[in-house]
């Protein structure tokens, strides 16, 4: 619920929105300052209104503990507390993306399904995503930056881009044309909401176009190359060998990053795709990585700790700058995955990592 | 652990470092199954390339990996049949109980005397360096164990053989 900021502290409340006003609300705020993000919208919000809850907040937190529940946590007073369990999946989920502006949860699972959550006056209501094609487990999903669509890519050798059917009222799904040779490992929108990038098993890296008739109005251009119908291959990167662990488009989505399983950490710019700058690494294998800003990159991975490394791209070199410091309690395992946690301006200034024993560490960067 | 055999157990734990770098992986041919590619082999580029570590030809180990598991064989110094025979029955007694020692597999790959298979699973639940160390610690006390056995089997045998003779004097 969101109140009107009140002239006077002391004054009543003014006016409490309900839900599909609040969303309105947000949605407008997104839209004036030219779909800038999750953090920009809230500042935005935050100077027009008052008493934001939680939820819009982002101090919210969805997880799965490595077996077929999702919980959800909220964050009150200082503690993390578990707020809502759902049981709906009957395998291992994999894999779950939370879209904070339209507040819906995509959770992707082992038994081939994939389901969205979508939050209706406090309570989370499921809705299948029809995946026509796919009978293998869904690996990953991620939700686009526009959040009407989201990708998800399967143990089949499968990629769909999902979207809502207004007409018919459900998840519908669009496979890409040429499908990649092994299991989608990772997905990565690209800020104009039309392309997808996803790693393969394959060692290959792959980009999609992701446009979908019904959903976007217009075909944006792109410096990755001519955006046509759904689910185009555009380019095709490969490394020498190594399962594709994760992929990253950068904040402009000019450069496009990815670790594979040989310590290698690659990165390709749009002005020149035939030129793959690789750094190759003396630690274990890396699971995640990230772009922090245009140029700086943060991977985990095997090797516990998170990495940061800087991108030159007029040298075409990837240069290590340091090692987030390990305290004790810290990760203990190998890093699954690394996600933004708070903003400053465009730069990211604290990342959270998950790790195999599930543990989640929120670090300064 | 003997200065002659550091190098060796140095580079096997170095390549189960490495190879212990293992996620899950959803099987892609069977709906809902999750198996360790090493043993079903479904593709060929989930699988790593297998390394042997020898120390003689006696003295091996052969470390498989792949996206979800590795599995590590190990062969054990048996200079004469005596200790193969020891071997033979102490491998057996591990591995018929191998449900308890989790990461043990049943059988064993063909020309190794014990196979440890270990899953993502295993990874999830366990910490990695204490199954290197695990590993490591195996291979220092099997020789030892087996020696040891050798000498207490020789020991027996002198006694029985001695209670036996005293008959005749």
């Amino acid at each position: 619920m969101i109140n009107k900021r009140r002239p006077n502290p002391q004054d009543n409340i003014l006016y409490i929105f309900n839900t599909l006003e609040t969303f309105n609300i947000i949605g407008e705020a997104h839209k004036r300052i030219e779909h800038g993000g999750r953090d920009r919208t809230l500042k935005e919000l935050k100077s027009k209104y008052f008493n934001i809850t939680e939820e819009c907040n982002e101090r919210k937190l969805a997880l799965s503990l490595g077996n077929n529940d999702v919980r959800i946590y909220q964050k009150t007073a200082g503690k993390w507390n578990l707020t809502t369990t759902w049981s709906d999946h009957l395998s291992r989920v994999l894999a779950i993306d939370w879209a904070p502006t339209t507040n819906r949860i995509v959770s992707a699972s082992a038994d081939y399904n994939a389901y969205v959550w979508t939050c209706e006056e406090g309570k989370w209501k499921p809705q299948l995503v029809e995946l026509q094609r796919t009978s293998r487990a869904v690996c990953c999903a991620k939700w686009s930056p526009k959040e009407n669509k989201f990708a998800v890519g399967s143990s089949d050798k499968n990629i769909a881009i999902c979207y809502y059917e207004e007409d018919q009222r459900f998840w519908a799904a669009e496979m890409v044309k040429k499908k990649p040779k092994s299991t989608v490992t990772c997905i990565d929108w690209h800020p104009n909401n039309q392309l997808v990038a996803v790693g393969n098993c394959d060692y290959r890296c792959r980009i999609y176009s992701a446009y979908i008739d019904t959903v976007d109005s217009k075909l944006e251009t792109s410096s990755w190359g001519k955006i046509s119908g759904a689910g185009e291959l555009l380019h095709e990167f490969q490394t020498e060998s190594g399962w594709i662990h994760d992929v990253a488009f950068s904040p402009s989505g000019e450069s496009l990053a990815w670790v594979s399983h040989n310590s290698i950490i690659s990165v390709v710019t749009a002005s020149n795709t035939s030129r793959i700058t690789m750094e190759m690494t003396s630690y274990l294998p890396f699971r995640c990585i990230i772009f922090i800003s245009e140029n700086t990159l943060v991977t985990g991975g095997h090797e516990f700790s998170p990495l940061i490394y800087k991108y030159d791209e007029q040298n075409g070199t990837i240069q290590y700058v340091r090692k987030l410091v390990q305290e004790a309690n810290t990760n203990r395992q190998s890093v699954k995955q690394i996600v933004p946690y708070e903003t400053e301006g465009n730069t990211i200034s604290k990342i959270s990592s998950a790790d195999l024993f599930g543990q989640i560490v929120i670090w300064k960067v | 652990m003997t200065p002659a055999q550091k190098p060796y157990l140095d580079a096997i734990r170095a390549t189960l470092q490495a190879a212990f770098c293992i996620e899950n992986f959803e099987s892609q041919i069977v709906e809902r199954h999750n198996k360790p590619e090493v043993e079903v082999k479904s593709s060929k580029q989930l699988l790593l390339n297998p390394v042997i570590i020898s120390r003689n030809d006696r003295e091996r180990v052969l470390i498989e990996g792949s996206v979800n598991s590795v599995r590590l064989s190990i062969a054990v110094k048996q200079s004469d049949d005596l200790e193969k025979i020891l071997c033979k029955r102490l491998m057996r007694f591990m591995m018929q109980r191998a449900d308890d020692f989790h990461i043990l597999r049943r059988k064993t790959v063909p020309d190794y005397d014990i196979s440890f298979l270990i899953t993502n699973f295993h990874a999830e639940t366990m910490y990695k360096h204490r199954l290197v160390d695990f590993v490591i610690h195996f291979l220092e006390e099997i020789d030892k164990e087996i020696s040891e056995m050798k000498l207490a089997v020789s020991s027996r045998a002198r006694l029985c053989a001695e209670e036996f003779l005293k008959k005749f004097n």
